[in-house]
């Protein structure tokens, strides 16, 4: 479970990213935080990352208290946590099976579960025959899937997703969507930024919209209407 | 952490030499230039000691002594700790050494002969020339002595030129230690800087500190150890390559110079014992105190 309660954060240059913002994500759910440029939905990202610290409010995430959480405990908690970054983030000196197999080395499995389980996880996501090519030898949708199986590999109970089509062509993008929603029915919580409202809306799922840092709506995909678009049928 | 992990961690740090072999090659031939200046100052100051040394032991003291006491002060002065080598002199020997030089056949020479005026004596070598004035003390006070003759400012003047090259040695190594510290600092932070993204994206997949730094700890002190022997083996090279050819050319350095070379091996397991030690630690700490600043995320 996700919990922001009156969640506040300001740079040190004074912007202000978020303001006062409260929502909960439960166990199961699919939400997609959706919001113009600089709305505040990376910052949200990075706050739940524990990236960044809110300034004011309470951010509770698998049970942990991020504000009161020590140092030492961010490892632990981050591997509770599948996360697929915009730009990816994969290692660039690291094969495809090495880059996946690192979410799992961290966490302490055993060599042999690692291989059952990388390979099982990048034959999810057709990148097997692709297992020892490095990053800079695949595409942008093959490195986005790598990103995405990477997120799913440590079977985690939250999975959060950056932008996760931002890089990737339309067909690919509902290929990757539709994997997180059969992911999602498989019992973890998803979680995915985006601002391309035609996917959102052909999932149909919950979806928080985010402008100027404070929760402008937060409701099913039939209700929502993003901001700047006039109502279809609006009621009288 | 188990076993697998620690094998896969120290596995990694080896691979990642290779893997990033241009910065390893600049953190290596930084690492082996400060070594190299280092040990040339080493072998050149065990040089200029062991030089000095050679002066030192050509240095003697002249003891003059009583007639038939010869065996009396023999067992006195090799019980005196600073005395190295005794050489006897008897009174003809003497004799022949003043007229070296001269016609020995001449008449002085022959009627000196007869009835030779000088003392039997002994030549003392000390092994410490600084100390000399009290040995020469200790020396008097024998019975049988007559006197001695001790070349006082020579004493004086190799006393200051051992310090001298003692502390010169030991500030001019210092100093190379201190620019080495820093130019490897930078070359560290340099390498880890530009692998910041890496640790970056370690930490967001969960990865604990520890975990991170063991694979640069262990990237750290391979080259810090591969930069120890590639210096050691340049300077053993560099070294012989010098004796040859001052044999090869018979460099006329005179015996003293000559039998004051040190053999690479006298100074070569010191010096493989100080960069394997220096190199490893600079390169496990420098890692771990510059990776520290990437992990504060």
């Amino acid at each position: 479970m996700i919990l922001f309660s009156n969640v506040s954060k300001a740079y040190p240059n004074g912007t202000k990213a978020v303001d006062q913002i409260s929502f909960s994500v439960n166990s199961g759910e699919f939400v997609f935080i959706v919001g113009h440029s600089g709305a505040g939905k990376s910052t949200i990202m990075k706050l739940i990352m524990h990236e960044e610290k809110a300034t004011a409010g309470v951010i509770e995430v698998n049970g942990y208290d991020l504000g009161k959480m020590k140092r030492k405990q961010i490892s632990k908690y981050r591997r509770s946590l599948g996360v697929v970054f915009q730009d990816f983030r994969l290692i660039s000196k690291m094969t495809v099976y090495e880059n996946v197999a690192f979410a799992l080395r961290v966490t302490g499995v055993a060599g042999r579960d690692i291989r059952r389980r990388v390979l099982y996880i990048l034959d999810l996501v057709s990148l097997l025959p692709k297992a020892q090519s490095y990053p800079d030898q695949i595409s942008g949708g093959e490195q986005q899937r790598v990103a995405l199986a990477r997120a799913l590999v440590n079977n985690p109970s939250i999975i959060i997703a950056d932008e996760p089509t931002g890089n990737i062509d339309p067909e690919l993008s509902t290929g990757v969507m539709g994997l997180l929603d059969e992911i999602n029915k498989c019992g973890p919580t998803i979680v995915v930024v985006s601002h391309e409202h035609s996917l959102v809306k052909k999932l149909g799922k919950r979806v928080i919209n985010i402008e100027s840092g404070t929760v402008v709506s937060d409701t099913s995909c039939e209700k929502w209407v993003p901001v700047g678009e006039v109502e279809e049928n609006p009621k009288a | 952490m188990g076993l697998s992990n620690v094998g896969y961690l120290l596995r990694q740090g080896v691979k990642n030499v290779w893997l990033n072999r241009l910065l390893s090659v600049a953190s290596v031939g930084v690492l082996t230039v400060c070594f190299l200046l280092i040990g040339t100052a080493t072998l050149f100051s065990f040089n200029m000691g062991s030089f000095v040394h050679e002066v030192e032991k050509k240095n003697e003291l002249v003891v003059f002594l009583e007639d038939d006491m010869v065996k009396t002060v023999k067992h006195r002065l090799e019980k005196i700790k600073n005395v190295a080598k005794l050489r006897f002199v008897s009174k003809k020997e003497a004799l022949e050494m003043q007229f070296s030089k001269l016609d020995k056949g001449g008449e002085l020479f022959n009627e000196l002969s007869q009835s030779n005026p000088l003392p039997d004596s002994y030549r003392v070598s000390l092994h410490n020339v600084s100390e000399m004035k009290k040995t020469v003390k200790k020396i008097e006070k024998i019975k049988g002595v007559e006197g001695v003759r001790a070349p006082d400012d020579v004493a004086k003047v190799i006393s200051q030129m051992k310090s001298t090259v003692k502390y010169a040695g030991y500030i001019i190594v210092g100093f190379l230690l201190l620019v080495s510290l820093f130019i490897i600092a930078t070359t560290i932070k340099m390498t880890i800087y530009d692998r910041r993204r890496e640790i970056n994206i370690m930490k967001f997949v969960g990865a604990s500190n520890t975990f991170i730094r063991i694979p640069f700890v262990v990237e750290g002190v391979v080259l810090g150890l591969l930069a120890a022997f590639l210096a050691y083996g340049v300077l053993y090279l560099g070294y012989s390559y010098m004796l040859d050819i001052m044999k090869e050319f018979d460099v006329e350095v005179g015996p003293m110079v000559r039998e004051g070379i040190v053999p690479f091996a006298e100074v070569g397991g010191w010096l493989i014992a100080g960069f394997v030690g220096v190199g490893s630690l600079i390169g496990a700490f420098g890692s771990m105190f510059f990776v520290r600043k990437h992990l504060r995320v």
